[in-house]
């Protein structure tokens, strides 16, 4: 499904970003990157509808996403959170069969639940306490979670953020497996060099309330916009086998000068 | 051969549950055979079985003490236990934290405040369900407050929620004391010790009658309700991606808990920590799934509350033990373990 968003904002008081208007075909890898701070948690929030006020229009294929009922939503969309991976007494089992059940509810495909676990990795955890589990495993069950329930679109914040590279690496390749399915992923990022190299476009919240940017991952995420818009100098080069290598911070900026962050 | 241990796990979760209700509810009839007979005048086992179900073949005395005295009471601590487990797994789930019970919390308390008050106005002696009613609205204040206390807190506000409840409790007892100490109507005699102490001195079928229809109706809810109960452990946010109207659902989950701790208070006066060392000793055997949990927590109240009110009548003898001491005295350690635990 096409995400197509007019004039959106997110606010936190105020707007944290100038209104972003961007059409953003099905089977798209979004990497959604940005300073700290920028909003980037927040525009997946108001896209999910969690209680981030926003402004401004959301819509998947023509349905707006501010106006959908609960149960229909669940088959629009799933949510990722980083607050998620919090210890959960559940057994792995129940977490990931709330994404599936919702999926059954509203109606779409979905894997089953020891599928959706197979396909990160954490098949032996699934009759385990979440809480027993460490932080990376419980972050691989909300992604079995997301995975089961097999929204047309999929927002995860931070999905890697507590794994090896391995299951980085595996986590990854499964989201982007997703979208060559025609599933479509935003998917907040630090890591640029894993933006280069998963995603196929990328979102990028500048921060200050600049205007957003968005496109291509290789024509929008140049040195030159890193550089403006993190203060760092970058420089992109190719390994032997030709996947994108980052380097940050090297020596040829003299004194990088960080966009001043908003306090809040 | 993934298809094949999914099934049997679940069947062996499932066959686990089973045989804990069933354990529960064999218990439970024991319980109350053993409790109908201990007392002052000590009936036997046969007897007691007889005197309830035939109600003949016994001592005429022996049956009218165990059907207006202790049945009543039995019956009343059953209810009360029930519906505090299931307050308490609810409260739990919907502000992610495994300390919250209805007494630790407040709500308790706002009830006890709404039932004095109704006491107070008069509305005891002309509508029998007034005090509940009242007791409704107490608890719902204290829900209210809660929610909007605890909604900005992330992860169920860890000691935050402990703290807020103190705060409650301190500000209910006071007006609870100040309502009570000036107080004409007989119906308050009893004192501040009642509600704040909770006890099941007295209980007759009145009580029964005015606590029954209002815990069935909220806990038959709340049973309904595993599924939400479990999204809303992972969160506003995810639950509310995942089909669940959150706002909805709290909303009716806080009017169902309140309900259903009000009409327990106004029987009982405010019994503490049911609602935290039921369903945390649940969890340990059959899990968190709310399914589960919710109905295996409610016998296992029941079962805690009538033991609880059993000791509390007839081990001391003569002393006197407020059945809420008794439930103090096992779950304030429970309480403080489970905080020490949390903090390390």
């Amino acid at each position: 499904m096409t995400l197509t968003l007019t004039g959106f904002q997110a606010h936190r008081a105020r707007p944290l970003f100038s209104p972003i208007d961007a059409v953003i075909p099905a089977g798209s890898f979004v990497a959604v990157v940005g300073p700290n701070g920028a909003g980037k948690s927040s525009l997946l929030g108001a896209l999910a509808g969690t209680g981030v006020a926003s402004s401004g229009r959301a819509e998947l294929d023509g349905v707006d996403l501010g106006t959908v009922r609960a149960r229909n939503r669940a088959g629009l969309l799933g949510l990722m959170t980083q607050d998620g991976t919090a210890p959960n007494e559940l057994l792995v089992h129940d977490i990931v069969a709330i994404g599936s059940g919702a999926a059954q509810r509203a109606g779409i495909p979905h894997p089953s639940v020891s599928d959706a676990l197979a396909l990160v990795g954490a098949a032996e955890h699934e009759w385990h306490r979440a809480s027993a589990l460490s932080g990376g495993q419980r972050q691989l069950v909300q992604l079995a979670r997301l995975l089961a329930q097999a929204p047309p679109l999929m927002l995860l914040d931070e999905p890697t953020s507590a794994l090896d590279p391995a299951f980085q690496l595996r986590a990854l390749e499964v989201i982007r497996d997703r979208c060559r399915a025609g599933h479509t992923a935003l998917v907040t990022l630090h890591d640029l060099g894993t933006a280069l190299r998963f995603a196929d476009r990328v979102l990028v919240i500048p921060g200050s309330g600049q205007a957003a940017l968005t496109g291509g991952t290789e024509d929008v995420l140049t040195p030159e916009l890193i550089e403006r818009v993190y203060g760092v100098s970058a420089e992109l080069v190719r390994s032997s086998s030709g996947l994108p290598l980052l380097a940050l911070g090297a020596e040829r900026a003299a004194a990088p000068v960080r966009p001043k962050e908003t306090a809040r | 051969m993934t298809l094949l241990t999914s099934s049997t796990a679940a069947a062996s979760r499932t066959r686990r549950a089973l045989i804990a209700t069933a354990l529960g509810a064999l218990t439970l009839v024991t319980l109350v055979v053993l409790s109908a007979g201990l007392g002052l005048v000590s009936i036997s086992p046969i007897d007691t079985v007889r005197a309830l179900l035939f109600r003949e073949g016994v001592d005429p005395q022996h049956a009218a003490v165990i059907w207006t005295i202790r049945a009543p009471r039995i019956v009343v601590a059953a209810l009360v236990g029930a519906a505090l487990a299931a307050c308490g797994t609810t409260l739990q789930a919907v502000f992610r934290n495994p300390l919250a019970d209805p007494g630790v919390t407040g709500v308790s308390s706002g009830a006890a405040v709404g039932a004095v008050a109704g006491i107070t106005l008069g509305l005891a002696g002309s509508l029998s369900w007034g005090v509940p009613l009242a007791a409704f609205c107490g608890a719902l204040v204290v829900t209210g407050i809660l929610h909007l206390a605890l909604r900005t807190v992330p992860n169920g506000g860890g000691a935050t929620l402990i703290l807020v409840g103190v705060s409650i409790n301190a500000f209910a007892g006071a007006i609870i004391s100040i309502l009570i100490a000036n107080a004409e109507n007989d119906a308050l005699a009893r004192g501040a010790m009642f509600w704040m102490s909770g006890d099941l001195e007295l209980r007759d079928w009145g009580h029964v009658l005015l606590a029954v229809f209002p815990i069935v109706i909220g806990t038959t809810f709340l049973l309904t309700r595993g599924r939400h109960l479990d999204a809303l452990t992972l969160g506003d946010d995810v639950a509310h991606t995942s089909g669940i109207d959150t706002g909805r659902t709290r909303l009716s989950l806080l009017l169902a808990t309140s309900l259903v701790t009000g009409a327990a208070v106004s029987v009982s006066g405010i019994i503490a920590f049911v609602g935290l060392v039921v369903p945390h000793a649940v969890r340990l055997i059959i899990g968190s799934k709310h399914s589960y949990l919710m109905p295996i927590s409610m016998l296992a109240g029941s079962v805690f509350l009538v033991a609880a009110d059993t000791v509390a009548r007839s081990a001391f003898g003569l002393t006197a033990i407020q059945t809420g001491a008794v439930c103090a005295l096992v779950g304030a350690p429970v309480f403080l373990a489970m905080l020490l635990r949390r903090r390390a």
